[in-house]
């Protein structure tokens, strides 16, 4: 079973996304960028990254440039999974090696059908 | 955005102070002291930038003040509270689904080992050996039962050969019994010279008598041997037909058996398939409801950005100005401000309206659909 990382500071969201994923991946779950990374330093192996991009303590962005950063998940794909519209952040995400952005709310079944595209 | 609030409403006791000064000096003498607004604590995460804190104002109008405050404390308030709906209500969902496909793997897995190969194996290899064994005991039986009755046959056969030569026998013995009663009377008119003629007559007669008296003897327990025997034969086919109904009665049992096992499995698995039916319906039904808990979450998630956007607005009304309206460079940039605090594509449309009212040009990029996934 593939390892999913999904980093987002709303329960509510990781609770409802990993509720979609839980049947057919492992979800691994962080609060915020520097927790994920905290996560990934202790050497979880992780496939794909699920990233909100507004986080405190550290955002989506920064995230993404710490994991490209890394030679070890430098390949592993990265979805933004965001309220964010505003085209500056999707083209900084695009340009620091994001593999896609996805706009909350978002059906189960795209999101599906994308991991499955990517995995 | 939490952060900027907790900075400014500590900021915003101090001016609350300030503003009970001024109340103070306005009213008569005679009138009894206003209380200052007490507030409850507000935790400060990090300090607020700069720029904005030293562009609150003092003294502001108090009922700005007020305003501005209510709107943070009553903004936070309500999204607090929606926020408790909707954290309870996805962990629930969460956890129903989590059960559903722990359901659904358990059915699964009993689905396929009540299918499993173990069990054909043991229907086709162990059962069916049973099955063959109690066929060959079945013609090993029938084969005995076939062998014996055929030496009882021949052993009734000989009896009757036997019966018939004692038959025999005994009609000699009869004639000799004769010949000797004849002996007896010739020797008797013979006189005195046949009288150890007579002699030799009597011990043959008595000789015949004796052979008759054995013969009889022999005849009843010959008789009695037969009747034996064909008790024996009888119960011999008797018992026979007995293990063979016996036998076959088993073999259709274990058809039966076999016939009903297969039955069973077939039900179980249909129930199985009805229970995973069952199962990813509900799923289906349950999977339907992630997007509005994410709407909702969304939503609340707006409606704290628009509480600190309003805020912001205040801040800015509140600064000291001219009294003119604000020129269209003022109001582009409190909408660049705003825009910081905005994500949804529905604010930012709501933002573009307000600031053409004002004069100024919307943005040029069109917002991305609600659920669009763009893949780089």
């Amino acid at each position: 079973m593939k390892t999913i990382l999904l980093v987002d500071d709303s329960t509510s969201i990781r609770n409802i996304v990993k509720g979609s994923l839980v049947r057919e991946y492992l979800v691994l779950e962080a609060d915020n960028g520097q927790a994920a990374l905290d996560l990934v330093a202790k050497g979880t192996a992780v496939d794909l990254f699920l990233l909100d991009v507004n986080m405190p303590v550290m955002d989506g962005l920064t995230l993404l440039k710490h994991i490209k950063a890394n030679p070890l998940f430098a390949k592993t794909p990265v979805l933004m999974l965001t309220t964010e519209t505003k085209q500056e952040r999707r083209q900084e995400a695009k340009t620091l090696g994001a593999t896609g952005w996805i706009l909350k709310p978002c059906d189960p079944e795209t999101l599906l059908a994308a991991l499955k595209n990517l995995l | 955005m939490i952060v900027l609030l907790g900075a400014w409403l500590a900021s915003l006791g101090l001016t609350a102070a300030v503003t009970v000064r001024v109340v103070r000096t306005r009213r008569t003498p005679a009138a009894p002291p206003v209380p200052p607004p007490v507030f409850p604590p507000v935790p400060q995460v990090l300090s607020p930038p700069p720029d904005v804190r030293d562009e609150v104002p003092a003294p502001v109008p108090p009922e700005l003040r007020l305003h501005r405050d209510l709107q943070v404390r009553l903004g936070q308030s309500i999204v607090g509270q929606l926020r408790s709906t909707t954290d309870p209500l996805s962990a629930n969902l969460l956890e129903i689904r989590s059960d559903l496909v722990d359901l659904a793997q358990k059915v699964r897995t009993h689905d396929q080992i009540s299918a499993g190969q173990e069990d054909r194996d043991w229907l086709q290899g162990d059962a069916a050996a049973v099955k063959t064994d109690m066929a060959e005991a079945a013609r090993l039986t029938r084969e005995t039962t076939q062998s014996m009755a055929t030496h009882i046959h021949a052993l009734k056969k000989t009896l009757r050969t036997i019966l018939e030569v004692n038959g025999e026998v005994a009609d000699l013995s009869d004639r000799i019994n004769v010949l000797s009663i004849n002996a007896s009377i010739e020797a008797a008119r013979a006189g005195t010279s046949g009288r150890g003629f007579k002699v030799i007559a009597s011990q043959v007669k008595s000789l015949a008598l004796e052979t008759s008296a054995f013969l009889a003897q022999v005849r009843t327990l010959l008789q009695g041997a037969q009747d034996l025997f064909d008790r024996v034969d009888r119960d011999l086919e008797g018992k026979g037909t007995a293990v063979e109904t016996l036998l076959l009665k088993q073999d259709a049992s274990f058809i039966s058996l076999q016939d009903n096992y297969r039955e069973q499995g077939v039900r179980f698995s249909q129930l199985c398939r009805t229970i995973e039916g069952f199962v990813g319906r509900l799923d289906l039904q349950v999977n339907r409801l992630s997007p509005l808990v994410q709407l909702h979450e969304v939503t609340v998630q707006e409606l704290e950005n628009l509480n600190q956007v309003f805020v912001h607005v205040l801040d800015q009304v509140l600064a000291p100005g001219d009294g003119s309206p604000p020129g269209e460079a003022q109001v582009h940039a409190w909408g660049t401000l705003v825009r910081e605090h905005l994500t949804t594509a529905g604010e930012l449309a709501v933002l573009d309206a307000v600031l053409a009212a004002w004069g100024c040009p919307p943005a040029d990029e069109a917002p991305p659909r609600v659920g669009s996934l763009e893949l780089f």
